[in-house]
Parts: C-alpha cells; sequence; structure tokens
C-alpha cells in the first residue's frame, strides 16, 4: 500500500463503507478515514464539510442516488453549489469525477 | 513528553497540555500512554521506586516496545514548568536490562531551567554499578534538590473506578490509593470532617443534576464501623429513603468518585474512559466540568475516551486531542491539529467528534458482526 494515494470517504452506512472501501482499492488507492454512516440526511447536512476537506486531499463521497434526481450531475447541482475539483489540487495530478453507479434496479 | 520503545510505542513526541483526550482504537495504548505517568508517580512515591515500578509491570520486557530494534532502552523524558512559569523542569530517564534480566538504569538526568541538576550513570555508578539498580528520584537522601519535582510526581492520580469495589471494599484490603476504588469509602473516611462535609455537599449538588431524585449524602458507619456512602432518595414516603453505596447505580458510583477526585488538587489527574455507565448528556458535559475544576485547582486531568459525546463539546481544542494511530512501527500519537483533514472539516461544520472517531476506526471492525461464524 506504501505510495499509493490515501483517499478519504463519507458514506450512508457501513454497507455502502465496505463499498468505498473496496472500490478505493480497486482503484489502487488506499482508503483513509470513512465518515458519516449515519444516513443519508447526515451526510448531506455535513457535505459542505467533506466538500472543503477536498480542496486539499481526494475525497469520494457514496451517496444513493434513491429518486433525487436524474443522475449525479443535477444533484450534485443541487446538492452542491461550489463542489471541489481537480482544479483544487493542481499539485495532486488526479482527475475529479463525478458519476454513478448504477443499482440493481437500473 | 518524549518516550522511546515505551509499550505501544516506538517513539514520542507531544506538547502535553493542561487538558487532553487521548481517543484511539481499542488496544492502541491509550492506558499505556497513561502508564508512563503512573510510572512516574510510582518512581517517586512512598513505597514505590525503580524495582518495584518495573516488576510491577512485569519486567523490562513487558515494557519494552516490540517494534524497538538495535537502541533497545526504554526512555522517558519529561518537560514541566510551574504554574507561575518561574521553573521549567526536565526529567529523563532509560533504562533497560543486565545479563540477569536486572533492570538498570542507563541514564537518569534533571535539569532545572537548563542547568543540569542530575546525570547518571555518574563517577559513583561507575564504581559500584548496583547503584544503577535504583533512581536517584525515589531516594530522600539524595533528591533534595530536585525534592519539588518528585513531589509533583507522586501527586500524579490515576483513577477508573469498578463500581463492583467500591461496594465490596473486602476485595481490596490492603490497598492504599486504590486507583480501582477498593479503598474510595476508606478515603472519604478519612478526610477531615470539614473538607468531608464541603466536598460531599458539592457532589450532592452535581449529582442532583443526574440522580434528581437524589437529596442527601452523608458518610456512614455501620455496626462494625465500616464506612459507607449513603444516600436519600425522595420517596412516596415523607421522609424519603436511605440508600447505601450497595445500592447505588454504577453510574451515581462512578459520577461521585470522578468528582470527588476532581476536587483534589496535585499533579494530573488520569482518568480511563469516564463516559462508562453515564447518559449521553452528562457525558456531553463532563469537559466542561473538568474546565472548570482545572481553574479551580490548577490540575491537568487527561483522559482516555470511546465517547462521541464527550468530545462534542465546542470548547476543546484540537491541540486537546491526541490520536492514537497504530501502525506497524508501533502506534503514532499526534495532536488533531496536525491532520490536514481536521481543519477544513470543522470549518465545513463537523463537530470534533464527527471528524476524529471515524479516524480511530479499528481496521476490519465489520468482520465482528460475522462472530460465531465456522
Amino acid at each position: 500500500m506504501r505510495g499509493s494515494v490515501l483517499i478519504s470517504a463519507a458514506v450512508e452506512g457501513i454497507i455502502d463503507e465496505a463499498v468505498v472501501r473496496k472500490l478505493i482499492l480497486e482503484a489502487g488507492g488506499c482508503p483513509g478515514a470513512i465518515y458519516g454512516k449515519n444516513g443519508k440526511a447526515l451526510l448531506r447536512r455535513l457535505l459542505p464539510g467533506y466538500n472543503n476537506a477536498a480542496r486539499f486531499s481526494p475525497w469520494i463521497i457514496l451517496v444513493d442516488l434513491d429518486r433525487d434526481a436524474e443522475c449525479a450531475p443535477p444533484l450534485l447541482e443541487d446538492w452542491l453549489s461550489e463542489p471541489a475539483t481537480s482544479d483544487d489540487m493542481p499539485w495532486a495530478n488526479y482527475t475529479g469525477v463525478w458519476g454513478m453507479i448504477p443499482g440493481r434496479n437500473e | 513528553m518524549h518516550l522511546s520503545n515505551w509499550k505501544n510505542f516506538a517513539g514520542v513526541d507531544v506538547a502535553i497540555q493542561d487538558r487532553l483526550f487521548l481517543v484511539g482504537p481499542n488496544a492502541s495504548g491509550k492506558s499505556n500512554f497513561l502508564d508512563v505517568f503512573r510510572f512516574l508517580r510510582d518512581l517517586a512515591a512512598s513505597g514505590g521506586g525503580f524495582q518495584e515500578s518495573i516488576s510491577g509491570r512485569t519486567g523490562v520486557t513487558s515494557i519494552r516496545c516490540l517494534a524497538a530494534r538495535r537502541i533497545s532502552d526504554v526512555e522517558i523524558h519529561v518537560e514541566l514548568k510551574d504554574p507561575d512559569q518561574t521553573s521549567r523542569w526536565e526529567y529523563e530517564i532509560g533504562f533497560n536490562q543486565d545479563t540477569q534480566r536486572r533492570a538498570v538504569v542507563r541514564k537518569e538526568r534533571v535539569l532545572r531551567n537548563g542547568k543540569i541538576l542530575l546525570e547518571r550513570p555518574n563517577d559513583e555508578d561507575r564504581n559500584d554499578p548496583a547503584r544503577l539498580t535504583q533512581t536517584y528520584l525515589e531516594q530522600v537522601n539524595v533528591n533534595r534538590p530536585f525534592r519539588d519535582l518528585a513531589t509533583f510526581f507522586d501527586s500524579i492520580h490515576y483513577l477508573h473506578i469498578v463500581p463492583q469495589l467500591v461496594r465490596e471494599p473486602d476485595r481490596s484490603v490492603g490497598r492504599h490509593n486504590d486507583p480501582f476504588g477498593g479503598d474510595f469509602l476508606e478515603q472519604i473516611a478519612k478526610a477531615p470532617d470539614r473538607k468531608r462535609n464541603t466536598r460531599l455537599r458539592r457532589i450532592k449538588e452535581a449529582l442532583r443534576v443526574a440522580v434528581p431524585q437524589l437529596q442527601e449524602i452523608e458518610l456512614w458507619r455501620d455496626a462494625r464501623g465500616a464506612p459507607h456512602l449513603r444516600g436519600r432518595y425522595q420517596h412516596w414516603r415523607p421522609q424519603g429513603s436511605w440508600q447505601t453505596e450497595k445500592q447505588f447505580s454504577d453510574g451515581t458510583l462512578r459520577l461521585m468518585g470522578l468528582l470527588w477526585a476532581a476536587m483534589e488538587g496535585g499533579g494530573p489527574l488520569l482518568l480511563e474512559e469516564p463516559e462508562l455507565s453515564l447518559h449521553p448528556e452528562i457525558v456531553r458535559v463532563l469537559p466542561q466540568m473538568f474546565a472548570r475544576v482545572q481553574r479551580l485547582t490548577g490540575r491537568q486531568i487527561f483522559t482516555s475516551t470511546h465517547s462521541p459525546d464527550l468530545l462534542r463539546d465546542d470548547g476543546i481544542g484540537l491541540d486537546e486531542v491526541l490520536l492514537f494511530t497504530p501502525e506497524s512501527e508501533g502506534t503514532r500519537v499526534a495532536p488533531a491539529e496536525s491532520d490536514k483533514d481536521v481543519q477544513p472539516l470543522l470549518q465545513g461544520g463537523l463537530s470534533l467528534a464527527d471528524i476524529v472517531i471515524p479516524k480511530t476506526r479499528p481496521e476490519k471492525v465489520e468482520q465482528l458482526t460475522l462472530f460465531g461464524d465456522a
């Protein structure tokens, strides 16, 4: 794991935590602290904090889309007016990605 | 405080504030960190001393960090300041074991305001190596130039009340200042009347917040003369009913012990998980209570905790929280302020508890849910 990028994350619950850890490992990163784990409402309330931290280090927010939006970008627009991007960390040499993982019913 | 090879820690170098909250996974070394202070107390305490302090911890090999490599001496180096900032003390001790597995002092230094008062091994030690089985700190005939330091170490107090030991003091017969509360009732009984009554009155006032039915607390002796704490609880009978410590709840007893110790002056008060058995709303106000006690007594308070409620207090500074992170080469200890994520997360509205508890999550904790599977 030495040398790989430490990636923090925030999730809704402990199952999502397992998923995000696996995702980070699969991508060659190293899972850092995983925050939240107390439901979607809390995750949304604390999102500005995570977004703030994401200006200084890589983060993943994993959240169920449910029926809140058609896909990830409009949801993001609704939730965060100024999402952190890779431009905040030109030194980090990584690309900010906002994407969607299809659920079982989609 | 600087440590080398002490138990979980290959190396530690941290500033010690007046109030410290130690946060980390189970078995990451929070208690072993507090044990450094207990070790210094044991060195300086009457009836203590170097050999007793080591044998009480089952020998040098049990103390030495498993990650210790070529230089295997265990070292503790502490710096202290008088509250009025007039003196700055340093105490440094390094030890190991000899070929007969006997604990020996490798180094002992005392400095006051940068001036060396003691530096060992000295010529006398070289002429008679058996002298290195004792520290100068523990010897009244040689510690006079730094007696203040020894007295300070002796006043360090560790508290981790086990309610059942308070209720059954016979289990701890002969113990003095038992950190687990075995002689708690005896300590209360031995306090001068006025001091005891004042403290019990203050404890009653504080406890009435947590246990509103409690109307009175007093020391009471049974027919054999054994001391007991008893409290009068509000009841449908006009006079209420008296109950002794045998009937007090675990939370009530632990809170009583905590409040009693908090009112004593002296060196650092070391607390293990003071949140145990207490309602979260009471736990939330403990940091404020500690701060208030400090203003009154000047006492430092260091506490280990797993409680998000305890860390929810806005008054806790980032330099007051020490994070314990187990790594392959021993546990790393660092103040929360040194973590680059903490500041932006706080600014974004997270509480200290929201931030530090996930950081100290044990790895693979989810495996516990599978407990019992073949």
